[in-house]
């Protein structure tokens, strides 16, 4: 099949076929270099390597080198300006690859041709896909007359940026609704809400992040530690001390900045990739710490029965207490049904 | 870790071909290693590193962290997560001395162990110091412009540099394979930090700093794990290298930038 | 004379800053071309990106006939085109004798042609009117010694023609006073046995003396060997007397070309570079 996918484009080039046929080949060497050890071959473990030690699997190492030439020829033909002959193979391959994939995954021919498990099959049509489309773009719109591929690269994204920046403004605002929203739609069941939660975390880290590395231009690798910090300061506080919620907020965050401080002063004298590497070695020895302190962090087995967070006495749980109102139940919001009575938000 | 897996794969296919003789075995090994793994090493920097040449120098840092994370997901991937095992190629020893019960051996592991390492490092000193080569490769990290400018073909320097690395990186993969006898796809990480650790704590760009940097860390960690508990020899470890950069932050062997006239 | 080097409509930018609006320049064989102008004009620019780096953005540059307008910095140094570059640039954690073996990559490999001997090479004159050794005006110059392998003799040329460097060969680079570097950044330009030098303000902040003594061995080299040389410089005087041709550049345009007296003698370079402006020297004292 690789030889029928190479066929569609093989027109005659110019010139300079050989130089693109060499670059191919070449990648293609590369890729089956890569391969044929660690994708060819895979040490077997367990029961399996009672039987045999190694298991072997050549034709995906095949197939990856086959892709990459196949790849690499087309990108070198949109390079010539040889667009047409890259529209088509790109098509082809993208079809008949998408296609195999739906209606025979287990079909042994295609086995032996393509890979093995999926997921590397539909980036090959992906990426074909991909080509065709540059290919057809370049077809309809003539070459720009703009220097080099770089700088045309860097004004497409430049502009792609200024979009994306126009559109954010009105985006923002709008996101900010629906995440206000998301919790009450019919269809945010648990599992989706815990989803979300962990995105609104992460822009938190974010927005942390952006402080120390945007504003500062401090590369802090060990950033997470400062995380880590707040949440066990948070889970040991209620758990041992009993503060509640909003005592240790503000706790929480006092202690993950004290610890930022005890790291900041001395470190701060360092430049770039002493900083970095520094600061990703406070991220470890904290890693550590908490992983092998055991008696005081729970090691690895972390901090179970954390007291959740309450409202002036109104715990945010599903059932309201014996005889009380929960937060939900007094301000008078209502799960949505989709959620199963036991489910409570961790 | 990709040069540990590959000599996994080579001892593995030799012995299915019945060759466990250990000294041709390892011969072999060390030889597919350090002819595959480079390719890994050119790969890396032409995908990675040469589209950021002139980006600023955190830009290749992140890339370096972020392809070490995808280079361990990928072994993960097509190897599987679980800790390979290999029977040891090496035993024996020559017993040094004995006091009652307590004898003293140096394997004959260590001993192979000790001259890979001086002969590779003698190899590469020679290369760096004396080869036009090396010398191309110092005046990139001088002056990348300048090097161009008197015809040093930076980017084949800089990717002969990776494949040196790489080569360098895969025997150490092949040592620690032969010596504690089992790779999984995590062992490059702690080995990378430890190794950065060194570096910095000897002085970036210093060859015997290194060396040095990588004792210190060594003992360090003994001695902790000895006197005080093995759970936080790495503490110890990185608590040593933050001190260095405080109070010398070129390293001990460092020397202090001098900055161009 | 033939043209050695032509550029036709350069135009360059860093970033979107363009630096040179559209440069038409050339240099023949054998020839001292100066370049003058204020800080800031693109004289560095200039011959920066006769190297490549910046790349040219529009326009054309020719090297003995051949484009290398888009040859990577490495590839169109190994034609023939050396530069000292502004600022020295000397790899400062190699010895001198490293950085002149840098110097010696891009040497034509095996170049082993004989070469008249130089002794006869000496101190005075200015080399206006002198006509290249002959022979040499097709193919770059040969090693100066007949025995021996190139890079010995390159060095041994070097050292002749900077003598403190030989003193110096196991120093550091980064350790050697101004004079010295700049020195070193010629010497080096001069191992790879380049048929066009490109010199960047190779005077710059170094004693009386030793100007004279660096336009020296310019003159001394361009007449002997004949190898065309780029000159860039503030010493405006010195240099033009120096040059066959000279060119006057601001904001990125050629503004006035001529023969190196002629220009001398044009009242707006005199006004603008010459009196009063950096480095000028009483007139009547020649350049060696």
């Amino acid at each position: 099949m690789a030889g029928a996918r190479g066929g569609s484009r093989n027109d005659p080039a110019p010139d300079g076929t050989g130089a693109l046929f060499r670059e191919a080949g070449l990648a293609g060497l590369l890729v089956f270099g890569l391969a044929a050890a660690l994708v060819g071959v895979r040490v077997q473990d367990g029961a399996a390597s009672a039987i045999a030690p190694l298991a072997f699997r050549f034709d995906d190492a095949f197939t990856a080198a086959a892709a990459a030439a196949l790849g690499r020829l087309g990108v070198a033909l949109l390079r010539a300006g040889l667009a047409a002959p890259v529209l088509a193979g790109g098509t082809a391959v993208a079809f008949a690859v998408a296609l195999a994939q739906v209606f025979f995954p287990a079909h042994p021919l295609l086995l032996a041709l393509l890979f093995d498990t999926a997921m590397p099959n539909w980036l090959v049509a992906l990426f074909a896909g991909f080509l065709a489309l540059a290919a057809g773009w370049r077809l309809r719109h003539a070459p720009l007359a703009i220097v080099s591929e770089t700088a045309a690269r860097e004004a497409a994204m430049d502009r792609i940026g200024a979009e994306v920046q126009r559109w954010a403004r009105y985006a923002g605002p709008l996101i900010f609704l629906l995440a206000l929203a998301l919790p009450l739609m019919p269809f945010a069941d648990r599992r989706l809400v815990d989803v979300a939660i962990l995105v609104v975390t992460y822009i938190m880290l974010g927005w942390g992040l952006n402080v120390v590395v945007g504003l500062a231009g401090l590369l802090d690798l060990g950033y997470v530690a400062f995380y880590a910090i707040g949440a066990y300061a948070y889970a040991l506080l209620a758990k041992y001390v009993g503060l509640s919620f909003w005592l240790c907020l503000p706790f929480a965050g006092i202690m993950a900045a004290f610890a930022g401080l005890l790291l900041g002063f001395p470190v701060l004298r360092l430049r770039g990739d002493y900083l970095a590497i520094v600061t990703l070695g406070f991220g470890e020895m904290i890693r550590i710490i908490l992983l092998n302190w055991y008696q005081f962090t729970g090691g690895p087995n972390g901090v179970s029965g954390v007291p959740r967070p309450s409202f002036f006495g109104l715990p945010f749980t599903e059932s309201p207490p014996e005889g009380g109102h929960s937060f939900h139940t007094f301000v008078g919001l209502f799960w949505p049904l989709s959620i199963s009575p036991t489910a409570k938000f961790s | 870790m990709i040069g540990a897996f590959i000599s996994i794969i080579t001892f593995l296919l030799l012995g299915l071909f019945g060759i466990t003789w250990a000294p041709f075995a390892i011969l072999v090994a060390l030889l597919a290693t350090m002819a595959l793994t480079p390719l890994y090493g050119w790969a890396l920097e032409r995908l990675a590193y040469r589209p950021l040449r002139h980006s600023p120098r955190l830009a290749a840092l992140i890339t370096a962290i972020g392809m070490s994370i995808f280079l361990q997901n990928y072994v993960q991937l097509v190897q599987g997560a679980r800790i390979k095992p290999l029977q040891s190629l090496v035993t024996g020893g020559i017993e040094i001395m004995q006091r009652g019960d307590f004898v003293v051996t140096l394997g004959y592991m260590q001993i192979l162990i000790v001259v890979l390492t001086v002969v590779l490092m003698a190899a590469f000193t020679l290369l760096i110091q004396r080869t036009a080569l090396g010398r191309a490769q110092r005046a990139c990290e001088q002056d990348l412009k300048m090097a161009a400018l008197v015809g040093v073909d930076v980017d084949r320097t800089i990717a002969a540099t990776f494949v040196m690395g790489a080569a360098l990186a895969s025997v150490a993969g092949l040592i620690f394979l032969l010596y504690y006898g089992v790779v999984d796809f995590f062992i490059g990480f702690n080995a990378g930090i430890k190794a950065f650790t060194a570096a910095v704590l000897g002085g970036i760009g210093s060859l015997p700093g290194a060396m040095l940097g990588g004792l210190l860390i060594g003992l360090i960690e003994a001695f902790w794990s000895a006197y005080f508990s093995v759970e936080y020899k790495d503490v110890a470890a990185f608590t040593v290298l933050v001190m260095v950069l405080i109070f010398r932050p070129t390293g001990l062997l460092g020397k202090p930038d001098i900055e161009k006239v | 004379m033939t043209t050695l080097l032509s550029l036709s409509g350069v135009r360059t930018s860093y970033g979107n800053i363009e630096a040179l609006h559209g440069v038409d320049l050339e240099v023949r064989e054998g020839e001292i071309v100066t370049l003058i102008g204020a800080n800031g004009a693109g004289k560095s620019t200039l011959l920066m990106t006769v190297c490549g780096n910046p790349p040219v953005a529009h326009g054309q540059i020719l090297f003995a006939g051949r484009d290398i307008t888009r040859m990577p910095t490495h590839a169109i140094v190994r034609l023939g085109i050396s530069q000292a570059p502004e600022g020295r640039r000397i790899f400062p954690r190699m010895t001198v004798m490293e950085n002149l073996l840098m110097g010696a990559v891009a040497a034509p490999p095996g170049a082993k042609a004989p070469k008249p001997n130089d002794s006869a090479a000496s101190c005075e004159g200015t080399p206006s009117g002198v006509t290249p050794a002959p022979g040499l005006s097709s193919g770059r110059p040969a090693p100066p010694a007949g025995n021996g392998d190139g890079a010995a003799a390159d060095l041994e040329r070097a050292f002749r023609l900077f003598p403190l460097l030989e003193e110096r060969r196991e120093q550091s680079g980064g350790t050697l006073s101004g004079g010295e570097q700049q020195m070193l950044a010629i010497a080096r330009a001069l191992m790879s046995r380049p048929r066009l030098l490109l010199l960047d303000e190779p005077s710059l902040g170094l004693a009386p003396l030793l100007v004279r003594q660096i336009f020296d061995a310019i003159a001394r080299l361009n007449r002997d060997e004949g190898t065309a040389i780029l000159l860039v410089e503030q010493h405006a005087h010195q240099a033009l007397r120096l040059a066959h041709r000279g060119y006057v550049m601001a904001n990125g345009r050629i503004v006035l070309s001529g023969g190196g007296s002629e220009l001398l003698a044009n009242p707006e370079v005199r006004a603008a570079y010459l009196e009063g402006g950096v480095g000028v020297r009483p007139a009547g004292e020649g350049a060696s």
